[in-house]
């Protein structure tokens, strides 16, 4: 019995192999690929979040050329209503510019740029991710002068030519900035944002896009991806 | 049959197949060991960018796009609110936060911050854990500082995430000018004009009362479930989760506090 059933399983084997066996090589390696694919995505959204994070901790502190080397050759910047600088090097004077014009930040500079809740949509190709963040900014001056900031990021990022990940356009929405002593519920219209002193020195490679609106108007920055239960794009605009 | 023979067959029948068969099952069972692990990763994205989006869409009014994000029999409850069930009254209980789209002089961030989420084995339903720091306006009101946690519950549903639960813990509130050792604020209640559909689950007060949300998740070294916590909520109207009468054995921080004063 027991002989017969090796036999007989030996038999199914074998009759089984010639034709099964380069077919379940070939899925084999499809599922391998496609697990990879999905593994690259993931390890493409932890890329991105280190990359918008770092970018957070250089400006803090004034690294401009480290903060400009996290873009693309032809990536952009758009803060506000300053309009759009492109390029690393563009990217890199604005940003010292608007912070004083030195490295690193002066004593009694605050310059907190709080980077949070992201929520990153990769590419299907995993090659190409946007994400949307939140700003919390703490500014200011000691002895002079402090501000809160809030706002929203919408950002690009891809996966360059050298397989490390890049911005490739970073857009903050600034939905105010406000003195700390008189806080955001006494901010009147036009009040919350103004193009700063550095983008009218220095002018931007283009003008600011879209309409600025910013607190106590409603702001609402497009969202670059739909609404994950529904599926469906989200069209709404500030009232 | 002698032994030898059934010996030189399985011999013959191991160079036959070159190693492939067990191999096969080897590779097959190491891709969808593989294959769980990826997706309990996916899984545990995408609940963090759900738990994002539906931050992006409260702050902004489109109370629309953030009920969209609750299962059908989902739950939101906002501090000592109430509890509302399913999207459709999810989404009118939020216009209790202001009109849809906020309008004008309307402030509502709700920062979602520091997220632990939890995805079960099977990868079908998952806990978070968020901080929640808050920044309010309305107008005609001086701005307000907040700060709470969320402490939530999610379904996979057709492959898609959902919110099963939503429950923020406002832990403290107050006046932008005034700060917290100044000016605390209290939480609104249920809503006379559109009643929940149940009271508060847990009945507490926000700070200076100290009160800690039990933990979805257990501790990450020890393993311990963290449910029983120090911290008591208010017995001053009772606990509901214990009857009317919460007896004398533990004294909570609320009563506590107040006999110190």
């Amino acid at each position: 019995m027991k002989r017969a059933m090796i036999a007989l399983a030996g038999a199914a084997v074998l009759a089984a192999l010639p034709v099964s066996g380069p077919v379940h090589a070939q899925s084999v390696d499809a599922e391998i690929a496609a697990l990879t694919l999905r593994v690259q995505k993931l390890e493409g959204a932890r890329a991105v979040k280190k990359l918008q994070r770092a970018f957070g901790f250089y400006v803090d502190r004034g690294l401009w050329d480290d903060a400009a080397d996290l873009f693309t050759d032809n990536g952009t910047i758009e803060i506000g209503v300053d309009g759009v600088y492109a390029g690393k090097a563009r990217i890199k004077e604005y940003l010292r510019r608007l912070h004083g014009g030195q490295d690193g930040l002066i004593y009694g500079q605050l310059n907190e740029w709080v980077t949070l809740q992201p929520l990153v949509d990769m590419a299907a190709d995993g090659r190409s991710a946007k994400a949307r963040w939140r700003d919390l900014g703490m500014l200011g001056q000691y002895k002079k002068h402090a501000e809160w900031r809030d706002g929203i990021y919408e950002n690009d990022y891809v996966k360059d030519q050298d397989g490390v990940w890049k911005i490739r356009s970073l857009h903050l929405f600034v939905n105010f900035v406000t003195p700390v002593e008189k806080g955001w519920a006494r901010l009147k219209q036009g009040e919350g944002i103004e193009r700063s002193a550095t983008s009218k020195a220095f002018p931007p490679d283009r003008a600011a896009t879209g309409k600025a609106s910013a607190f106590p108007d409603p702001q609402l920055p497009a969202f670059h991806g739909p609404n994950p239960v529904s599926g469906r794009t989200v069209t709404e605009t500030a009232r | 049959m002698s032994a030898r023979t059934l010996l030189k067959a399985a011999l013959l029948l191991g160079l036959a197949l070159p190693a492939v068969a067990p191999a096969q099952t080897d590779v097959r069972t190491k891709i969808a060991a593989c294959k769980h692990r990826v997706t309990l990763l996916e899984d545990q994205d995408a609940v963090e960018n759900l738990q994002a989006a539906y931050g992006y869409y409260f702050d902004k009014g489109l109370w629309n796009q953030a009920a969209a994000l609750f299962s059908a029999k989902g739950s939101f409850e906002y501090g000592q609110r109430g509890v509302y069930f399913g999207p459709a009254r999810i989404q009118q209980a939020m216009l209790l936060f202001g009109p849809q789209g906020l309008g004008k002089g309307r402030l509502n961030n709700h920062m979602l911050l520091q997220p632990i989420v939890t995805v079960a084995p099977n990868g079908q339903t998952a806990t978070g854990r968020w901080q929640g720091m808050v920044m309010l306006a309305e107008p005609g009101q001086n701005g307000k500082w907040g700060v709470g946690l969320y402490e939530n519950s999610y379904v996979k549903e057709g492959g898609v995430w959902k919110i099963a639960r939503l429950h923020f813990y406002m832990t403290a509130l107050t006046d932008y000018d005034l700060g917290f050792a100044k000016m605390p604020l209290q939480m609104e209640g249920p809503s006379a004009l559109f009643p929940p559909d149940q009271p508060p689950s847990e009945v507490y007060r926000s700070f200076p009362n100290a009160y800690l949300p039990a933990f979805s998740y257990d501790h990450p070294v020890t393993g311990k479930p963290l449910k029983t916590l120090p911290m008591q909520g208010d017995d001053i109207v009772g606990r509901p989760d214990r009857g009317m009468d919460s007896g004398k054995t533990e004294e909570s921080s609320a009563s506590r506090g107040m006999r110190q004063q």
